[in-house]
């Protein structure tokens, strides 16, 4: 095996073990599970399902009927004894986990009253049945009546609202949330795995351990072996998260996850490999150029790994208007480019072209940002208690 | 004998400065090499460009058995003592003789053996920084031969160590170079240099100042150490031109004796003038032949 996938392997293994990155990866995601979940349950709870309700049916025959409403809902109507004596209702509702108990009246018909004994009132619990109830009752007093229940009903039906959005593509909210979801994901994860691959080379720079790496393999090795092994952590992390987000967003959100394996998709998966090669380079220079972390955090080396997340300054400027002209002029700078392309296309589909094009410009900056890393790295991870200058690296980078 | 390393006429500068100039010598089949110079002499320089970590700026280096290209073929412990902190013993060392193409079952084996060795056994699966520095330094000192390279190159490898340890690597050493292994040993402790190199490369500010046989370096040494007490004038001592280094406390003295040859002259001179109680003339120490040759004293070129 090459030494590069060697390093490769070495990396992955020794961060997949790491507290941070473990942490990162899996609880993140779960906690944002656990927080959407429970915002889930709890919206859930406040909307008719897993209701148990008594009925006291002092009528004798309108419980049958408004049990046959609720057969095929999440509500569940039992047949109660006749009481009105609160404390044996109190006990009633304990005993048998009801959420509320209703007292049909035996004049109901002409009362028009029925009571809700309960112990914590759910607005929209009590809406559903006294809906439901009154359309019992009416039906009652019309065939009470002599009319022809039904055809009046009918001819007196409610209107209902279907939505339907006429955007391209459109998922409804889907298509807005996930893609740019994912295209936040991508990149904080370009960035942390960015910033974790410039804290190792740091790390082995300043304990003193390149020099024993260097006698063992070559810096161009090193150099590749760590950018694949951060690049493989960071597609993970993506997928991970990736999926944890779908899950949420499919559980609790309704929303479809076909759209995930879409062309834009794919594309975006590209800039987010290109952005991560990027930005990859830039931490390696970063990392190998100063003599410590805490220098190369302060450091106009430090500088240039913050640059990449300049797009998301510009956030609501590129999501309100993803192709007017800063975001425009921020796609062609390579080094803005996948993080505002990947917040773009979040919410629009540039054209063709446009994406073309900008692939292109990152790829070549990616590729130059990636060879001038390993040109300093040779000379900056042996140069210890020093910081390179930038005359230094414009010097290596030349030689 | 078979010259393992050949190192012909290399120079290295930075910047104005020339770190390495025009440096050759011969690293022979089977040798411990010390390697000797004064701090920021340009020994670490040496070492980097024998290991292809740089290149020369003029010179060449070459070996009888393998290209310069090929890092499994030698073996590194630098005076720079970095170790992963935060992995376990036994796979550290495995990663790094896999680094040197040593294959996975066998580098175990190996590695067990050299722990063993060391008296580190029971810390195969202890994270590094569990260990103490000595026991680190164990560590480094494994993945530096696990791979059984041809050349080995240690560079202050008894720094930090305690006389019992000192004397087990002292034997390890030897026992490497029983096996076949050629050793280029860079080392301040002059003792421990007599005691394993035949022969010696004293390299300053970038420039060979000794290079041979540690015991023909001796012997042709043109002066001689010179100890004694006595009772008398010693001024016409201090005013001998032959003499230097003049030291005296107590009631003792010690000098340095140039022009040896002349030496029984020199004794029946200071016989008529003071009356000896003691004397020893012997020939410098490394230690002694060091500290001469970088102060400037008389080299031998």
């Amino acid at each position: 095996m090459n030494n590069t996938f060697k390093v490769a392997k070495w990396e992955i293994k020794k961060n997949i073990r790491n507290k941070t990155f473990l942490f990162m990866t899996f609880i993140f995601p779960l906690l944002i599970l656990v927080i959407a979940g429970g915002a889930g349950y709890i919206g859930g709870s406040s909307s008719q399902s897993g209701l148990k309700i008594g009925v006291i049916d002092q009528t004798d025959y309108i419980y049958e009927e408004l049990n046959q409403n609720f057969t095929k809902s999440d509500i569940t109507l039992d047949k109660i004894k006749n009481t009105t004596d609160k404390d044996e209702l109190r006990n009633i509702l304990e005993d048998n986990n009801y959420d509320s108990i209703v007292l049909l009246p035996s004049n109901i018909i002409n009362s028009n009253q029925a009571t809700v004994y309960y112990k914590e009132l759910r607005g929209l619990d009590s809406d559903v049945i006294s809906k439901i109830l009154s359309n019992i009752v009416i039906k009652k007093r019309l065939i009470e009546s002599g009319y022809s229940a039904n055809k009046i009903l009918n001819l007196t039906q409610n209107i209902n609202f279907q939505t339907q959005s006429l955007q391209k593509d459109d998922t409804g909210m889907a298509a807005i949330f996930l893609p740019l979801g994912l295209a936040m994901l991508m990149a904080f994860s370009s960035m942390f795995s960015g910033s974790a691959l410039m804290q190792s080379i740091n790390k082995e720079k300043s304990d003193k351990l390149v020099e024993i790496l260097f006698s063992s393999l070559t810096p161009k090795n090193l150099m590749y072996g760590k950018v694949l092994g951060y690049g493989f952590l960071g597609i993970c992390q993506v997928i991970i998260w990736g999926a944890a987000g779908s899950i949420v967003a499919n559980r609790f959100f309704d929303l479809p996850l076909n759209i995930l394996f879409s062309i834009k998709n794919a594309y975006m998966f590209v800039y987010f490999l290109l952005g991560f090669a990027m930005i990859s380079g830039l931490n390696a220079i970063a990392g190998a150029s100063s003599k410590d972390l805490q220098s190369s955090g302060q450091s106009l080396n430090g500088l240039i790994v913050i640059v990449p997340i300049v797009p998301v300054w510009f956030a609501s400027i590129l999501l309100q208007n993803p192709s007017g002209t800063i975001s425009r002029i921020l796609s062609y700078v390579p080094i803005f480019t996948p993080t505002t392309m990947l917040l773009r296309m979040g919410v629009s589909t540039p054209p063709i072209w446009e994406i073309a094009l900008t692939t292109g410009l990152l790829a070549l900056t990616a590729f130059f940002f990636i060879r001038l890393a390993s040109k300093i790295f040779r000379v900056g991870m042996l140069m210890y208690g020093k910081d390179m200058s930038l005359k230094e690296i414009i010097k290596w980078s030349r030689a | 004998m078979e010259k393992v390393l050949k190192v012909e006429n290399i120079i290295k500068n930075y910047a104005a400065e020339k770190a390495v100039d025009e440096v050759s010598f011969d690293l022979y089949d089977g040798e411990i090499l010390g390697l000797l110079g004064p701090n920021g002499a340009g020994k670490t320089t040496i070492i980097r460009m024998i290991l292809n970590i740089i290149a020369p700026d003029d010179g060449k280096i070459s070996f009888s058995n393998f290209s310069i290209e090929d890092k499994d073929k030698m073996g590194y412990l630098p005076e720079e003592r970095g170790i992963y902190k935060d992995t376990k013993v036994l796979e550290t060392i495995i990663y790094f003789a896999d680094l040197n193409n040593m294959p996975a079952p066998e580098s175990k084996e190996k590695a067990k053996y050299w722990l063993k060795k060391l008296e580190l056994e029971d810390y195969a699966n202890n994270q590094i920084d569990e260990l103490s520095k000595g026991m680190q330094q164990k560590v480094q000192f494994i993945i530096s031969i696990i791979h059984n390279p041809e050349l080995l190159i240690v560079d202050e490898l008894f720094s930090g160590l305690d006389p019992v340890n000192q004397d087990l690597f002292k034997s390890i050493l030897e026992e490497l170079v029983e096996n076949g292994m050629s050793i280029l040993l860079s080392s301040h402790r002059m003792n421990m240099v007599e005691e394993l190199c035949d022969r010696i490369f004293l390299i300053n500010k970038g420039k060979r100042v000794l290079y041979g046989n540690l015991n023909e370096i001796k012997n042709n040494y043109d002066q001689k150490k010179v100890e004694m007490k006595y009772k008398g004038n010693d001024n016409f001592l201090k005013e001998n031109i032959n003499v230097s280094n003049f030291n005296k406390k107590n009631k003792k003295v010690n000098f340095y004796l140039n022009n040896p040859e002349n030496l029984n002259a020199f004794l029946d001179d200071i016989n008529e003038k003071i009356d000896i109680k003691e004397i020893s003339i012997t020939s410098p120490s490394l230690h002694d032949i060091f500290i001469n040759s970088i102060k400037g004293g008389v080299g031998n070129e």
